[in-house]
C-alpha cells in the first residue's frame, strides 16, 4: 500500500466499518513496523490488509474488501499472503482480534489454521462487544536466499541449479516454495536434487509462475523455503521398488530412484509422457544406474513402448512397494489397478499457497478426516487418501 | 590441497598464486582439474571452466582426459554446446574409459538436440571403448532407448 492509494482504501473503510480508521493511522503503518498490501485489479483497489511485526510476532490489524466484491476469495487470499510474508520474515506467530459476532471473519480466519486463543472483553468502544483474540502458530522453516547457478532448458522441461546458503538434509518427495520472479506467491516444486547447497529443480514453463522462472538469470537471487512436506519412506524388508512416474512426476521420484540404486534396492522405474521430447539423455544417462530398470512409455510411441503408462502396468505386485507421481487421472486408474494388499505411496500435486499448513488451500478429504497435502504429505499412503481423488 | 566442503575458498589463493608464479607446471594444470571439479560442485560453472582450462594442458594423459571432459559438463551447463562437444570430442580423442564417458555425454547431446543417429553413432563409439560391464550396459540402454524411429 502507498500513500497515494489512501482515498480507496479509506472509502473502502468507510464502508466496511461503523469505527473506521482514518487516514493518519492507515500513514502510520505504511513502514516498518506496520505492512500494508492492498489487492488490486486493473488498477482498482478491491481490498487491503494491514500488520505489523515486532520481532517474531506477527499482529494482523486490519482486513477489508470492499463490500461489492466480498465473497469472492479476495480476503483469504489477503490473509495468505500475509500468512507467507510472516513466513518469510521469520514470524513464529500470527495474531489478531475480531468482533464475537463477525462469524463471516471468524470461520475465514479458522479455515486458515487462526485459532480462538483468549477473550478481550469490551474491546470494541462503540457497542462494548467482546474481541476473540486468535493466534496462528507458523511452523519455522527456513528460508534461504539462493543464487541461480544455472539454467538448462532440455525440451519441454527446464532444470534450475540454485546454490544455497547453507547445507540442508531432504528426502525425495519433499519440497520448496520458490519465489518467482513478479509474481506474488510462492511456487512449490519437488526437490528434484540436493546435494550439499546445491538444490534442483525440475520444471515445465507453462504458467506464468514457471515460465519467471526459467527466465531468471545466472546470479539472480530467489528466495526458497525448504524441505517441506513429508518425503516417501524406504521399503520395507527385501521388497522392491516400482516407480511410476507420469510425465513431471518424475521430479519427485528421480532422486527417489537415485536414493533407493544406491542403497542397493531393486528399482523398476516406468516413466511415461507424451512423446520423446521429455526424456533429456542427460537424465536418462543418470536413470540407467545399475540397479533401475528403466522404461519408457509414450503416447505417440516416438521412444519407449506406445500408451499410457496404466496400460503397461504389471500383472505380478509380490514383495513390490509402489511409488506413484503423475497426473491425476493417472494416480486414480493406477491406485484401480493395483491390488489392495499392495503397499502404494503417492505423491499428490495441488495447488498450495504457503506450503507449511497454515492456509489450509490444500485440504485433501480423505479417510481419517481433512488432510493438507502440503503439511501431511505431499506422499501419503494408499489407506491415508481413501478416494479423495474420485 | 583439501577441497572438501567449504575448503574451496580456502584453497583459491593458493591457486592463483601457483597459477601466476607457475602458470605451466604440472602441479599447476593438476591443481586447476581439482580446483575445477569443485567449483563445478558448487555451480561456479564459469570460474570452473577457468580452472579447467589451466588443467586441459596438462602433459598427463588422464589428467588432461578428465580436466576436458569436465570442462565439457561445465559447457554444457552455461549452454555452450557447441564448445562442450569441443571439449568432449578432444577427451575422446585422450582414449581408455574416459574417452568412453566423453563419448556418451556427446551422444546425450546430440539425443537432446533430437540427432538420434549422431546420438547412437557416438553411443556405439563410447561401447567400443570400455570393457567395463555395468558401463557398457549403461549405455546399451541409452542406444536402446534412442534406436526407435530412425
Amino acid at each position: 500500500m502507498a500513500e497515494e492509494d489512501l482515498p480507496q482504501v479509506l472509502a473502502i473503510e468507510k464502508a466496511s466499518f461503523t469505527t473506521p480508521w482514518g487516514r493518519w493511522a492507515f500513514l502510520v503503518e505504511l513502514k516498518p513496523p506496520g505492512y500494508a498490501f492492498v489487492y488490486e485489479e486493473e488498477g482498482r483497489i478491491l481490498g487491503y490488509a494491514v500488520m505489523r511485526i515486532v520481532e517474531d510476532e506477527g499482529h494482523l490489524m486490519n482486513l477489508s474488501v470492499a463490500p461489492p466484491w466480498r465473497k469472492r476469495g479476495i480476503g483469504s487470499d489477503l490473509l495468505r499472503f500475509c500468512i507467507e510474508f510472516c513466513l518469510h520474515k521469520g514470524v513464529s506467530s500470527l495474531w489478531l482480534e475480531v468482533r464475537e459476532s463477525n462469524e463471516a471473519a471468524i470461520s475465514l480466519y479458522q479455515k486458515m489454521g487462526f485459532a480462538v486463543k483468549g477473550r478481550r472483553k469490551s474491546y470494541y468502544q462503540d457497542t462494548g462487544e467482546d474481541a476473540l483474540l486468535m493466534g496462528l502458530s507458523l511452523p519455522r522453516k527456513i528460508l534461504q536466499e539462493a543464487k541461480v547457478k544455472a539454467v538448462r532448458t532440455m525440451g519441454p522441461l527446464c532444470i534450475l541449479e540454485l546454490s544455497l546458503q547453507s547445507e540442508i538434509p531432504f528426502e525425495p518427495g519433499q519440497f520448496v516454495m520458490i519465489e518467482a520472479p513478479g509474481r506474488p506467491l510462492m511456487r512449490p516444486l519437488s526437490i528434484f536434487g540436493l546435494e550439499k547447497k546445491m538444490l534442483k529443480l525440475l520444471l515445465r514453463p507453462v504458467g506464468t509462475g514457471t515460465r519467471a522462472l526459467v527466465e531468471v538469470h545466472t546470479g539472480q537471487t530467489l528466495r526458497v523455503l525448504l524441505p517441506l512436506g513429508k518425503g516417501y519412506p524406504m521399503p520395507q524388508g527385501r521388497q522392491k521398488a516400482w516407480l511410476l512416474a507420469g510425465g513431471m512426476g518424475i521430479a519427485s521420484l528421480f532422486p527417489l530412484a537415485l536414493k533407493l540404486s544406491r542403497k542397493g534396492i531393486p528399482v523398476r522405474l516406468l516413466w511415461g509422457a507424451r512423446n520423446s521430447s521429455w526424456f533429456p539423455a542427460p537424465l536418462l544417462w543418470q536413470l540407467t544406474e545399475k540397479s533401475i530398470s528403466l522404461e519408457l512409455i509414450t503416447e505417440d510411441g516416438s521412444m519407449g513402448r506406445k500408451g499410457l503408462i496404466t496400460e503397461v502396468l504389471p500383472k505380478e505386485w509380490e514383495n513390490a512397494t509402489v511409488y506413484a507421481c503423475g497426473p491425476k487421472e493417472m494416480m486414480k486408474r493406477i491406485l484401480s489397478i493395483i491390488p489392495p494388499h499392495v503397499k502404494v505411496y503417492v505423491s499428490l500435486e495441488e495447488r498450495m499457497a504457503c506450503g507449511v499448513g497454515a492456509c489450509q488451500a490444500c485440504v485433501l478429504s480423505g479417510r481419517g478426516g481433512n488432510k493438507l497435502v502440503c503439511r501431511d504429505g505431499p506422499v501419503f499412503e494408499r489407506e491415508e487418501i481413501g478416494d479423495s481423488l474420485s | 590441497m583439501d577441497l572438501g566442503s567449504g575448503h574451496i575458498d580456502q584453497a583459491l589463493p593458493s591457486f592463483e598464486t601457483l597459477r601466476t608464479k607457475f602458470a605451466h607446471h604440472e602441479l599447476t594444470q593438476r591443481a586447476g582439474l581439482l580446483i575445477g571439479k569443485a567449483l563445478f560442485a558448487r555451480g561456479d560453472y564459469k570460474k570452473a571452466i577457468e580452472a579447467l582450462l589451466i588443467g586441459t594442458s596438462s602433459p598427463i594423459k588422464e589428467i588432461r582426459g578428465e580436466a576436458l571432459c569436465w570442462l565439457g559438463k561445465a559447457y554444457w551447463r552455461v549452454g555452450e554446446e557447441e564448445k562442450a562437444i569441443g571439449a568432449f570430442e578432444r577427451a575422446a580423442s585422450q582414449g581408455g574409459e574416459i574417452a568412453a564417458l566423453a563419448y556418451v555425454e556427446i551422444g546425450n547431446i546430440k539425443a537432446e538436440a533430437g540427432q538420434r543417429e549422431e546420438a547412437q553413432s557416438a553411443y556405439r563409439e563410447a561401447l567400443k571403448l570400455t570393457q567395463d560391464q555395468a558401463l557398457r550396459a549403461r549405455i546399451e540402454k541409452l542406444l536402446e532407448f534412442t534406436r526407435e524411429e530412425l
